[in-house]
C-alpha cells in the first residue's frame, strides 16, 4: 500500500476516520485528499467505512430493548433465540425417535407375522427342495428408510468436477445445480487457491448456463484464475472476450487484459489497453497502476 | 470465551490526564454491585447494540441475542479490565467479538444466502442516498461482513474496529492492548486483504466498485 501520510498529521487511516467524522482541518484535508488519490486501498477502505456510517444503527425503542436485555442478563436468563433453537432441536429429536420407534415396531410386526406360518411349515419346507420363488429373501413389511446401496439415484444435473491438482472436491459438485451456486463454488475454490478446480468450475458455468448473469461475469474471474496459473494467453482471451461484449466489470477486464499482455510481452497491445482504461475510466482505482505502466512503457497518458 | 482479553504486558500509550467517566461505575460493577451492573449495562447498551448491528446487519433477528450475549460477556470480562482503554471501547470490543462469533456460528446457514439478504434490508432505511446508491452501499457492507469471517481473527477484529466502528489506530491499540505499530501492521494487512478480496471476488468487486 502506498503511504502518503505527512508524519505531523498522523496516519492516513486516522485521517480517514476523522474525515468520516467531519473533523479535518484544512491542512489535514489536503494531505488526506492526496493520500486518497495515491492509495487505492485507502480509497476502498474509506468508501466502505462511509457506507457503515450511513447505517441507521440507532433505532427507536432501543432504550427499552437495552433495559430489557440488561434485566434478562442480570436475571441469568438465556437468549430467546437460543431457547427457541433448543426447543426446535428437542422437537426434532423426539420426532426422529418416534419415527425410528415406529419403523422398528412395523419391522418387528412384519417379521413376526411372517414368522408364525413359517414356523408351522418348517418341517414340510425342510423336506422339499427350494424352488426359485421360495429362495427369495424375506422382505420386511415396511420399506427401508433409505434406498439400498447401489440402487439407482435420481439423475444429477451435471457431472462432478475434479480438481486439476487431484484433490478431492471440497463439497459434492452434484449439489451445484444452478448458475449462482456454481459461481459461488468456483469463487470459493479460487479463494482457497484451488485454481485448477476453480478453472473447471468457471468453464462448466460458461458451458452449462451460457445465458446466466454469472456466466456473463465468469470470463473476468476465469481470466484472473488463469493469470494466477501462469496461463496468460488463455487469460487474455477471457478478458478480451468480456471487454468486447461489455458489462459492469469492463474496467476490471481491461486491467486483467493489460496485465496478461504484459506477461506475454506484447508491449504495444498492453499500452493500448491501459490507455483505453484511462480514457474510459479516468477515475479508476487502477489509474495509478495504469499511469505507472504507461510511464514504464514510454507511452503517454491519454487524459 | 474472550480469549483475547489478556490485558497484561501492554505497551499501549496511556493518557492519565483523560478521565473515563465510566471507570468508577465499572469498578463498582466488578465488585458485584447489582445496581451498578444494571446502570453500566444500560449506559453501554447502545454501544453494544451498535456494534452488534454493524457486524450482523441492522435487521438481523439475532441482534437481540447478540446484545444479551455481549452484556453477559462484558460482565464476565470486567474483572480483567485494567484501564488501558475506556470502558466504552472495551465494551465495544467485547461486542464485536461476540457478534463475530455469532456470525461464524451461523455461517453455514448464511453462506449460501445471496449478498443483500434480509439482514441487510434494515440498513437501507433513512439514508440521504438514491435507492441505487443505498442498495450498492448495503451490498458493500455485506461484502465486508463476509470478509470479516474469511480473515484471521486478529485482522478481522482490527478491521471491524477501524472501518465498522471508526476507531482510530490509537483507540484500537488501546482496546486490543497491543502496540500502535502492531495495529498499523495488522490494519495494513487487513486493508490489503479487503482490496484483494474486492479485486479477486467478483461478487464483492461488483458491489465495491460502485463509486470507482
Amino acid at each position: 500500500m502506498t503511504r502518503a501520510s505527512a508524519p505531523d498529521l498522523g496516519d492516513p487511516e486516522d485521517l480517514s476516520v476523522r474525515a468520516r467524522q467531519g473533523s479535518l482541518s484544512e491542512a489535514e484535508r489536503l494531505v488526506w485528499e492526496r493520500a486518497l488519490a495515491a492509495d487505492p486501498t485507502l480509497s476502498v477502505a474509506h468508501q466502505v467505512g462511509v457506507d457503515f456510517d450511513h447505517v441507521g444503527l440507532v433505532q427507536s425503542g432501543d432504550d427499552q430493548l437495552v433495559a430489557r436485555m440488561a434485566d434478562r442478563t442480570l436475571n441469568g436468563e438465556c437468549p430467546r433465540r437460543r431457547v427457541a433453537s433448543a426447543r426446535r432441536r428437542l422437537v426434532f429429536v423426539l420426532a426422529a425417535a418416534l419415527t425410528v420407534a415406529g419403523t422398528a415396531t412395523a419391522w418387528h410386526g412384519g417379521v413376526l407375522r411372517r414368522s408364525a406360518p413359517a414356523l408351522a411349515s418348517d418341517a414340510a419346507r425342510a423336506a422339499q427342495p427350494l424352488s426359485g420363488a421360495q429362495a427369495k429373501p424375506v422382505v420386511p413389511a415396511t420399506p427401508p428408510l433409505e434406498p439400498p446401496r447401489g440402487a439407482a439415484l435420481p439423475p444429477v444435473a451435471l457431472p462432478p468436477v475434479a480438481s486439476d491438482s487431484g484433490h478431492a472436491p471440497a463439497a459434492s459438485p452434484n449439489a451445484v445445480d444452478d448458475a449462482a451456486a456454481l459461481f459461488r463454488e468456483a469463487a470459493a475454490a479460487r479463494r482457497s487457491s484451488d485454481f485448477g478446480r476453480a478453472r473447471l468450475l468457471y468453464l462448466r458455468l460458461e458451458s452449462a448456463f451460457p445465458g446466466s448473469p454469472e456466466a456473463r461475469l465468469a470470463p473476468v474471474s476465469l481470466g484472473k484464475v488463469l493469470l494466477l496459473m501462469g496461463r496468460a494467453g488463455e487469460a487474455e482471451q477471457q478478458f478480451s472476450q468480456y471487454s468486447s461484449a461489455g458489462g459492469t466489470l469492463a474496467e476490471e477486464a481491461l486491467v486483467g487484459q493489460a496485465q496478461s499482455l504484459a506477461r506475454l510481452g506484447r508491449a504495444s497491445d498492453e499500452q493500448r489497453v491501459w490507455q483505453r482504461l484511462l480514457r474510459d475510466f479516468p477515475h479508476s482505482l487502477y489509474a495509478v497502476e495504469a499511469t505507472q505502466r504507461l510511464s514504464a512503457l514510454g507511452a503517454a497518458d491519454p487524459r | 470465551m474472550l480469549r483475547v482479553l489478556r490485558l497484561g504486558a501492554t505497551k499501549v500509550e496511556r493518557h492519565p490526564d483523560r478521565v473515563d467517566p465510566l471507570r468508577g461505575l465499572a469498578n463498582l460493577a466488578t465488585s458485584g454491585d447489582a445496581r451498578a451492573q444494571r446502570t453500566l449495562l444500560i449506559e453501554l447498551g447502545p454501544s453494544l447494540l451498535r456494534s452488534g448491528r454493524a457486524i450482523l446487519g441492522a435487521a438481523n433477528p439475532e441482534v437481540e441475542d447478540a446484545l444479551q450475549e455481549s452484556m453477559t460477556a462484558l460482565l464476565a470480562a470486567l474483572p480483567g479490565f485494567r484501564g488501558e482503554c475506556t470502558v466504552r471501547h472495551f465494551a465495544s470490543r467485547v461486542a464485536i467479538q461476540t457478534a463475530l462469533r455469532m456470525r461464524r456460528r451461523t455461517r453455514l446457514r448464511t453462506r449460501y444466502v445471496a449478498v443483500g439478504a434480509d439482514d441487510e434490508l434494515g440498513d437501507i432505511a433513512s439514508l440521504d442516498l438514491s435507492p441505487a446508491e443505498q442498495s450498492e452501499a448495503a451490498r458493500r457492507r455485506a461484502a465486508l461482513r463476509e470478509l470479516l469471517l474469511e480473515l484471521p481473527e486478529i485482522h478481522s477484529e482490527v478491521l471491524a474496529m477501524h472501518i465498522v466502528l471508526g476507531f482510530t489506530i490509537e483507540e484500537t491499540a488501546a482496546a486490543l492492548s497491543v502496540p500502535l505499530n502492531t495495529v498499523r501492521s495488522r490494519l495494513r494487512r487487513a486493508l490489503s486483504s479487503l482490496r484483494e478480496s474486492v479485486q479477486g471476488d467478483l461478487s464483492a468487486l461488483e458491489v465495491l466498485r460502485a463509486k470507482a
